[in-house]
């Protein structure tokens, strides 16, 4: 069991992290924020009392969960709106193609993404999840296969396959970051 | 990362180390609201849970001093009086009585209605 100073140095060190990575998956700062503030408290909470080795993928595990959460919630209520705000002169037009995708991005926003390091999280963003997932877990955050298994829910082999994959669409993406 | 060759070994790598750079780099106002939300974790986890028996004691005492204040002012009630045998056989019987009563209407009623079902 660790003890709160140990936990205090845990949460210190996966922190920037967890926030960079909830970022680069919900493209909003409060939401990012209110993501890994969330994870802190469950994992203190819960899982606290759990060895402190134990807690690096019981992290990400919860960051993970959060973070479909908010893809679910964001899905549910932009059908709704969607819905809502239907121009009934125009009854034909699908209103989720009126409303902005996670990969749309405003034109203020384009212009911030003009480093490299906004165009890679603009790439791993647009990564589906589970690749998404495998990227961050496995590449960023650097946890090994088993252990990436166990943030993502999944077997070792899911994990290889993810993983692959999404190195694969990086690849694509950013072909000015290749040799 | 023995599932990849090397090329991507080091495309990863380039791609990992700048995503890296930039967790240094978060603005201000970042770095407090997490700040304060880890110590608020941390403050959470060390608080111990707080066991649930002590509000059951407390409420069992108040319970018991409440009776104590009801027994103590309540006004002097004249005891009745004990029942004699009959009154006793009799009130053991009351539900018997009821249902003999209820056998009774039925058949009346079956009575009253066999006219009109014959006819």
């Amino acid at each position: 069991m660790g003890t709160a100073a140990e936990l205090n140095e845990f949460l210190a060190s996966v922190e920037k992290r967890a926030y960079s990575m909830a970022m680069v998956a919900v493209k909003n700062q409060d939401d990012a924020l209110d993501i890994v503030q969330d994870v802190m408290m469950t994992l203190a909470k819960k899982y606290a009392g759990k060895p402190a080795s134990e807690w690096r993928p019981l992290f990400y595990r919860i960051l993970r969960n959060r973070i479909t959460d908010f893809h679910r919630g964001s899905s549910v209520r932009r059908r709704l709106f969607g819905w809502l705000s239907q121009d009934r002169e125009h009854p034909d037009e699908d209103p989720l193609e009126q409303v902005p995708g996670m990969e749309q991005l405003n034109p203020d926003r384009q212009l911030e993404m003009d480093g490299a390091r906004d165009k890679i999280a603009e790439a791993v963003g647009e990564l589906p999840e589970r690749q998404q997932q495998a990227f961050m877990l496995r590449a960023w955050e650097g946890l090994d296969v088993k252990a990436t298994a166990r943030a993502m829910g999944c077997g070792e082999g899911s994990v290889k396959t993810h993983y692959s994959r999404a190195v694969h669409a990086l690849r694509s993406a950013l072909e000015e970051y290749h040799d | 990362m023995t599932e990849q060759n090397q090329p991507e070994e080091d495309f990863v790598e380039r791609l990992t180390g700048t995503l890296r750079d930039g967790e240094h780099d978060l603005p201000p106002e970042v770095i407090e609201r997490l700040g304060a939300a880890r110590r608020a974790a941390v403050a959470a986890a060390d608080r111990p849970a707080k066991p649930v028996w002590p509000h059951f004691v407390g409420a069992g005492a108040l319970a018991s001093a409440a009776l104590v204040v009801v027994l103590m002012i309540q006004p002097e009630v004249a005891p009745l009086p004990p029942l004699d045998a009959a009154e006793l056989a009799a009130a053991q019987d009351a539900e018997l009585l009821e249902d003999l009563e209820f056998a009774a209407w039925m058949m009346a009623m079956e009575e009253a209605d066999e006219p009109s079902n014959s006819g």
